[in-house]
């Protein structure tokens, strides 16, 4: 494995190191983790334009398959599209404790890029025990 | 001759000080705004250009030969180092009334027009001004001429980062006084500094003042004595 993130099986695999999912049968099947890193790619597009210009043109790449295809983002922001990638990933999960995860995986994608927190934060499903939706006092 | 790998790469390593969370395209593609720039304001880029002027025609597409994209008309010279009455036009010119032809020259170029017919071939000389023009080189450099950095690197680092202090929504945006208005103050000073420099054709305590236009000549002819000895005299 390389550890310096260029290829996109680089970005896979340490989206898998993030998402605890490197034993097969994976949880996280490669679709489901190529469709997050394109979309981390875009929302990397979106927050630093300059990432893409000179490499890329007008275009955002996207990748449709696992392999050594090289991912041309500077050494410096590599670390925050492998977080972007398991953000989106963490994202689809249904358990509420993956939502703070995720939002946490999306702060460090959105501080190494712009130096700001990601300002959308996703949460909510069932409340947890002891806890009540707003204006409802649980009996004692 | 560009500009040198070892003057770009030590700009690039004082930029990046000053700019935690910038990016290396970024400031290549912000560096290519400042250089612009700093060549439209102080004219410091010159070059001259040969031009085989032919009888009766006043026309003529002029064409850099050592990069960067033509954008004023200093002067032209005869053969005997007189001013040509000329001027220069972007694009389209249409025929002059003598037997010049139609002219569209897309950049680097330009359409120079001579003010009046000559009725000899000769090699005049002109002198010009440039700004930058795409394509960079391969590694995103724009392509300006190698004094530029050891001459001005200081002013335009400002420049850089002055300006790159003003994006919005970056790690290194910095509005405040001691941010970008304090860089870009600087590389104000950077292009008054040179713009002086190239009126006084880089003479230490020169002065800009010349003999007014109309009374200016490098020759004798008709007795009047050369008023400026200096290459200034050239009208720039």
């Amino acid at each position: 494995m390389a550890y310096n993130l260029e290829t996109v099986s680089d970005y896979i695999e340490d989206a898998r190191t993030l998402l605890l999912d490197r034993i097969a049968p994976f949880r996280y099947n490669d679709v489901s983790l190529l469709v997050a890193l394109n979309l981390a790619l875009l929302e990397g597009r979106r927050l630093r334009p300059d990432l893409f210009i000179y490499k890329y043109g007008n275009q955002v790449p996207s990748y449709s398959a696992v392999d050594g295809q090289k991912v041309n983002i500077e050494p410096q922001f590599r670390k925050a599209f492998s977080y972007g990638t398991a953000a989106h990933a963490l994202a689809r999960d249904q358990e509420d404790v993956q939502d703070q995860r995720s939002n946490l995986f999306m702060d460090v994608f959105s501080v190494i890029l712009t130096g700001l927190p990601y300002p959308a934060k996703i949460g909510g499903g069932t409340p947890g025990p002891k806890q009540a939706p707003q204006g409802v006092s649980l009996p004692s | 001759m560009a500009i040198q790998d070892r003057d770009f790469e030590r700009m690039m390593n004082e930029i990046r000080l000053f700019l935690t969370g910038s990016s290396d395209a970024g400031i290549k593609a912000t560096m290519f705004d400042v250089i612009d720039e700093f060549f439209d304001v102080s004219n410091s880029w010159v070059e001259w250009i040969p031009l085989t002027i032919q009888p009766g025609l006043q026309i003529y597409s002029l064409l850099p030969q050592k990069g960067g994209m033509i954008n004023r008309l200093v002067t032209a010279l005869d053969s005997n180092q007189v001013v040509l009455p000329a001027g220069i036009a972007f694009g389209d010119q249409p025929a002059s009334t003598s037997a010049g032809p139609s002219s569209y020259v897309d950049p680097p170029g330009v359409v120079l027009s001579l003010t009046f017919p000559q009725n000899t071939s000769y090699t005049a000389s002109v002198c010009v001004t440039k700004k930058l023009v795409l394509p960079t080189n391969s590694n995103e450099v724009p392509n300006a001429p190698s004094w530029l950095l050891p001459l001005y690197e200081r002013y335009l680092k400002e420049g850089v980062i002055g300006t790159m202090q003003l994006q919005k929504g970056k790690s290194y945006y910095d509005p405040t006084a001691l941010g970008a208005p304090y860089h870009l103050k600087k590389f104000r000073d950077g292009m008054a500094m040179a713009k002086t420099a190239t009126i006084r054709s880089g003479i230490f305590g020169g002065q800009s003042w010349g003999f007014p236009r109309l009374y200016r000549t490098n020759s004798q002819r008709g007795g009047v004595s050369t008023p400026f000895p200096t290459p200034t005299g050239q009208g720039i």
